[in-house]
């Protein structure tokens, strides 16, 4: 058997583990609809992985799909279009938090407005410097 | 982008998959290519020139589309 995706056949294998970790809990501390759903899938996903990561035809056809120019623009647009819904996702909870908390006094308010503002930060700052990283590199 | 690569494969034959495996892309690129939604890398065009036996110029209509590029410009 030979590995032709190292990379998918480690996250099999991980996914595996957890499933094998989730199984050995059950045992110890007993079972519910969740816990078994999610042992099942766990096994199922990491099996998949791991069986795909030696075959040969589907890593290939994956890497295709990874490398082929319209899938990287879909998914560079895509990114991007996300990328800029969260930030202004972002800008509107911190402006509604501030505004709540600043009405009512509420600091819990406060609170989760400025956790986002730095969210929303770094996101701007990390914009910022890839602008500047690509207009010199690109 | 308007492009010749649908008139030029239905003249050589080759259904919309041929042409994917023959450039190295997935037939939905192909697709999208001939329904002027994708513009192509100037790599896959020449690929396609190569299959066609023709030019980039020709294929992508460039002297066309530079003519109606311009014309944008000017209304701008």
């Amino acid at each position: 058997m030979k590995i032709y995706d190292k990379k998918k056949f480690a996250f099999g294998v991980m996914y595996f583990l957890l499933g094998l970790g989730l199984l050995i809990l059950g045992f110890l501390k007993g079972f519910d609809a969740e816990k078994i759903i999610l042992t099942i899938l766990m096994f199922l996903i990491g099996i998949s992985e791991m069986y795909l990561s030696t075959n040969r035809e589907a890593v290939k056809q994956e890497k295709f799909e990874e490398t082929e120019e319209r899938n990287q623009l879909i998914k560079l647009t895509s990114k991007s279009r996300a990328f800029d819904l969260t930030q202004r996702t972002n800008f509107v909870l911190v402006v509604l938090f501030l505004i709540i908390g600043g009405q009512s006094g509420d600091q819990r308010f406060i609170a989760m407005g400025v956790a986002v503002a730095i969210s929303f930060s770094v996101s701007i700052f990390s914009e910022l410097f890839s602008r500047i990283y690509y207009e010199r590199h690109m | 982008m308007k492009t010749k690569v649908k008139e030029l494969r239905n003249k050589a034959n080759l259904t919309q998959q041929q042409l994917a495996d023959l450039v190295y892309v997935s037939s939905r690129t192909i697709i999208s290519i001939e329904k002027e939604q994708y513009n192509p890398s100037l790599m896959l065009a020449y690929r396609m020139a190569e299959v066609f036996g023709t030019t980039v110029e020709d294929l992508c209509c460039l002297k066309e589309n530079k003519e109606l590029e311009d014309k944008q410009r000017e209304d701008l």
